[in-house]
């Protein structure tokens, strides 16, 4: 196969380029001169002279063609996706999408009447034809990154247009990668298309395309003419696209139902390059009691799960028998909800397959079946109403064991009190629920029995008792540092949150809490002005720096986060990169990630990681105001520990945007609510007895 | 929706007529003019004149283009500079010829490119997938001429078992004669279509939700087509619009080689012979088929991604 592509793509090429040197272009039109292995046309011309001669022009033209059209494509795409202002973009593309809409045919014909003939005007007919198109997919390409958290935390650290340029144009490569082959072959496509109509080329040019057009006349008297010259252009083709699409297709695993067994997990161990993500596992869950496997994150609680739905990757050892179905409730319900198929539809499939009412699962689930719910997309529906809907499924395959995990991460505690409800309504119903969470509080209020694992052992059978609250601090007294007035922000032209007023003082922290949706975040980026606010006025002493919720999507995933986190010293304050990369090490350091886990690509650091080095990288820009948004989600007890420690020593002024109880009562001075469009005081001294115990339903 | 509709619309109409606008002056630029096709061997300066003035090709450019707007505006479309027939018939000559052979293409097409593309992807990295991608790739980008002409020989001249042109003939009363036109009609969107489908069908069939649906116990057959594929149809339905578009747009190469006289031959003769109001005309027909195909496109789009949202 692979030898194959080389040879059609050799053999064409190698007589394109070295031809010349062995057949000279005699006198045209002689006929009965010297006749070659392949005969005579029909009008008498040497047709293997014409073959070894004809490769010319087409790939010289089709390679001259993309390197024009890229040459002129790529600067234009590059600036069209970094616009800051959506006019620029529209005022760059919007020519385009007209030139894109005059056939291709009547450009080659228009250019070429225009231009006479030769080689020079047929590649800048495949040029025009081709460049519109090349604008578009890099563009398409980079406006992911160029709108992306990365190249918000770049302009955030003070890095210059060129090198936020790099990243930007560096994701986009792998797209143009694969883009180079089909342009290289649209323009061979062009090229011999527009020749075969005598476009550009002489009628009797020693050329592939125009050969075939010229002796398809007399096909039948002499075949050679017309099919050698087809079949040269035809392995051209084949071979560009062959040997540029070379990449290894690789094997994926098959669709596969799980297989059943019963409820009884006896030493399971699991093993996966060596390394043993389960080691000697073994516990039981009967029917309508609730186990919780506790641990922080690699301590092989997941990898248990997936044993049990008979998805563990590597080798699995040991028992492990479930008494029925067992159902999957994901971490993320909206990913497991399919994006396109209407809701009802879905449900009535599955209550087909297992012989249940869905009318039943949702009344269980306390979601209308009413038949305009029922016609709604997934995205129509809240992050409850999805985590809700999720549970409805697995219902309707009436399971033995539910397996819930971390059913409540990035949940505010109104939904967490709510799917707390439900799993303790399904155990209540019959079925065994299998826990898997950080989330002590809700592993506390729900579990019948508790697993703790660390290195993929069984530890210990009880949680660690809960931390301590600290004492109300001193009220804080310093300097104001920032002043909002008035402030309206707006998320896709919907407003959130009008009329915010907020002081802050230098050793202050506002905690903002709120139910999600309610515009928190967006809130969260104005302040830090990465996000253009309706209204109002927003006055700083000094710098206000944002730390992302989603630490991953802020990393540029090619270079080592060390550098990364260094660079905002190195850009905002002025220090050398190793004195930068020693402050960087030293703060990493004091929140538990060691050099050596920082002197690696993102791709190889946890989630929990990342979040602390995100936070290090603020800090380094001294900042006199942090505005961390949910900076503890995802972090195990340990982290989040070394993280309120160091946020407590009050490295700046604090805005807090987080769910999270604990960070709430160890850091904030003050509490706003975000709901109905503002915010709103809440009384410190009385802790929040909703939060744990919501009410159900809606 | 139905602003989103009208306000397409609009834009469309504004667009057609920029491109009229456009094709008018390309045209005009091109050297000589309807009266030197017509003056023909005989190009005599005095003869061509009196044809300028004649024809009202004297007259400034402006007042011409008005002209023609403001019949188009009464539903005349003027006729050819050159044989005197209203553009409308030139026009209708060729559209049947162009739909017949876009639609049975179309026709053949959706299911074929879905199909294979969903069979490469059943079990990705097998045999099967391995040869089909490698086809799909290789085929993709072979011009249309150079594919036609080895088949014509092998099943027109060789084997005689399908007429190798249509040289005289009615496609309707002798379909035989559209076989190998819409063979070679076929290969490349088959192509460019199902290695859509396969790589979206094997990113849908490694996510979350498939995995969601097969943990729910239904069928891989029901998983496969009914929640894999349609999420996995969008980028293909793009790329179906653009195919549809070229093949209205008048498919030149295989009419040349098939002998099927339809607008894209007309197209050719007509800004070969500098007949102005006959590539004005086919400029309007195939504006409004890319607005009028790029929408539908869209709107189908809107429905396959209901979470981006209708971007204008």
């Amino acid at each position: 196969m692979r030898g194959l592509r080389w040879v059609l793509l050799g053999v064409p090429v190698l007589l394109a380029l070295l031809g010349p040197l062995f057949v000279d272009d005699g006198p045209r039109g002689v006929a009965f001169g010297e006749v070659g292995v392949l005969g005579e046309d029909f009008v008498g011309r040497d047709v293997l002279a014409q073959v070894v001669l004809g490769g010319q022009s087409v790939v010289l033209i089709a390679l001259g063609a993309t390197v024009v059209a890229y040459g002129v494509g790529v600067p234009w795409g590059l600036g069209a996706a970094l616009a800051r202002r959506r006019w620029v973009d529209e005022v760059v593309m919007r020519p385009l999408d007209l030139l894109l809409a005059v056939p291709s045919l009547l450009v080659l014909l228009v250019v070429a009447g225009l231009g006479g003939g030769g080689v020079g005007v047929l590649v800048v007919v495949v040029a025009v034809v081709m460049a519109p198109e090349v604008v578009r997919v890099v563009r398409a390409a980079a406006l992911p990154a160029a709108t992306g958290h990365v190249v918000e935390a770049m302009r955030q650290q003070g890095e210059g247009w060129w090198r936020t340029a790099g990243y930007v144009g560096r994701t986009a490569l792998a797209t143009l990668a694969a883009d180079v082959g089909v342009r290289l072959t649209s323009s061979v496509y062009l090229v011999a298309s527009a020749a075969f109509l005598g476009v550009g080329l002489a009628p009797d040019a020693s050329d592939w395309a125009v050969m075939v057009d010229r002796n398809q006349v007399g096909l039948s008297i002499s075949p050679w003419g017309v099919v050698v010259p087809a079949l040269l252009l035809v392995a051209l083709s084949v071979g560009i696209n062959l040997v540029l699409d070379g990449r290894v297709v690789q094997p994926r695993p098959v669709l596969d139902v799980p297989a059943a067994g019963t409820t009884r997990v006896a030493g399971l161990t699991v093993t996966v390059a060596g390394r043993r993500l389960v080691d000697d596992v073994s516990f039981e869950v009967s029917p309508g009691r609730v186990l919780a496997l506790v641990g922080e994150s690699g301590s092989g609680k997941t990898t248990t799960a997936l044993a049990l739905l008979g998805e563990a990757p590597g080798e699995v050892d040991g028992e492990v028998r479930v008494g029925g179905r067992v159902a999957f409730v994901p971490q993320h319900p909206s990913t497991a909800l399919n994006p396109v198929r209407r809701i009802g539809p879905v449900l009535d499939e599955i209550a087909r397959v297992h012989g249940t009412d869905p009318a039943a699962a949702m009344a269980a689930v306390g979601l209308p079946a009413d038949r305009a719910f029922r016609r709604r997309l997934p995205h129509q529906l809240s992050g409850g109403q999805q985590q809700r809907l999720v549970l409805a499924h697995a219902l309707l395959t009436d399971p033995a064991l539910v397996v819930a995990d971390e059913p409540t991460t990035g949940q505010d505690p109104h939904h967490r009190g709510e799917i707390a409800d439900r799993l303790r309504e399904l155990a209540g119903r019959g079925s065994a629920v299998l826990l898997l969470s950080h989330d002590l509080d809700l592993v506390r209020d729900l579990a019948d029995a508790v697993l703790v694992l660390d290195g993929g052992r069984v530890v210990g059978s009880t949680l660690p008792a809960p931390q301590p609250r600290p004492a109300p601090r001193a009220a804080p007294t310093g300097e104001p540092v920032l002043r909002v007035d008035g402030l309206s922000v707006a998320h896709r032209r919907a407003p959130v949150l009008d009329g915010v007023t907020l002081d802050l003082r230098h050793d202050e922290c506002v905690a903002i809490t709120g139910r999600s949706g309610q515009g928190k975040t967006t809130l969260a980026r104005a302040l830090a002005g990465l996000h253009r606010p309706v209204a109002g006025e927003i006055t700083a002493h000094g710098r206000v720096h944002y730390v992302f919720q989603d630490a991953r999507q802020s990393f540029d995933d090619r270079r080592p986060v060390l550098d990364q986190v260094a660079r905002t010293a190195v850009r905002l304050r002025g220090l050398s990169t190793p004195r930068a990369r020693a402050e960087a090490v030293s703060l990493l350091g004091a929140l538990g990630v060691a050099e050596s886990t920082a002197d690696r690509r993102p791709g190889s650091l946890s989630g929990g990681e990342l979040k602390r080095a995100a936070l290090v990288r603020a800090l380094l820009a001294d900042p006199a105001v942090l505005v961390c948004d949910e900076v503890t989600a995802g972090l195990d007890a340990a982290s989040k520990r070394l993280v309120l420690d160091l946020l407590g020593a009050r490295p700046a002024a604090l805005v807090l945007v987080t769910h999270d109880p604990d960070a709430v009562a160890h850091l904030a001075d003050r509490t706003l609510d975000a709901r109905d469009g503002g915010l709103h005081d809440r009384d410190h001294a009385q802790p929040d007895e909703g939060q744990a115990h919501a009410q159900p339903g809606l | 929706m139905r602003g989103y509709l009208a306000r397409r619309c609009l834009l469309g109409i504004g667009q057609v007529l920029a491109l009229a606008v456009l094709v008018f002056l390309l045209v005009e630029a091109l050297p000589g003019d309807a009266a030197v096709t017509i003056a023909g061997d005989d190009p005599d300066p005095g003869r061509i004149e009196r044809l300028r003035v004649e024809m009202g090709l004297d007259r400034p450019l402006g007042e011409r283009f008005a002209d023609w707007l403001g019949s188009l505006l009464t539903g005349d479309l003027g006729a050819s500079a050159i044989s005197g027939r209203p553009v409308t018939d030139v026009i209708g000559a060729g559209l049947g010829v162009t739909v017949l052979l876009a639609g049975v293409t179309l026709t053949l097409l959706v299911p074929l490119s879905l199909g294979v593309g969903v069979l490469a992807a059943r079990r990705p990295g097998s045999r099967l997938d391995r040869v089909l991608t490698t086809v799909f790739v290789g085929l993709h980008a072979v011009p249309e001429f150079a594919l036609a002409v080895p088949l014509v020989l092998v099943f027109g001249l060789g084997l005689m078992w399908l007429p190798p042109t249509a040289v005289g003939a009615d496609p309707l009363l002798d379909p035989l004669v559209l076989v190998l036109p819409v063979v070679v009609l076929l290969a490349r969107p088959v192509c460019s279509v199902a290695r859509l489908v396969r790589a979206e069908m094997v990113r849908a069939q490694d996510s979350e939700y498939v995995r969601h649906a097969v943990r729910l116990g239904l069928s891989p057959r029901r998983v496969r087509w009914g929640h894999a594929l349609p999420n996995a149809v969008a980028p293909a339905a793009t790329q179906l619009a653009r195919t549809v578009d070229w093949l209205l747009g008048g498919v030149v190469v295989v009419e040349a080689v098939f002998v099927l006289p339809g607008l894209g031959t007309a197209l050719v003769d007509s800004v070969a012979a500098r007949d102005l109001p006959v590539v004005q005309g086919l400029t309007l027909v195939f504006g409004a088929t890319t607005v009028a195909v790029n929408l539908a496109a869209d709107v189908v789009a809107f429905r396959l991604a209901p979470r981006a949202g209708v971007a204008v």
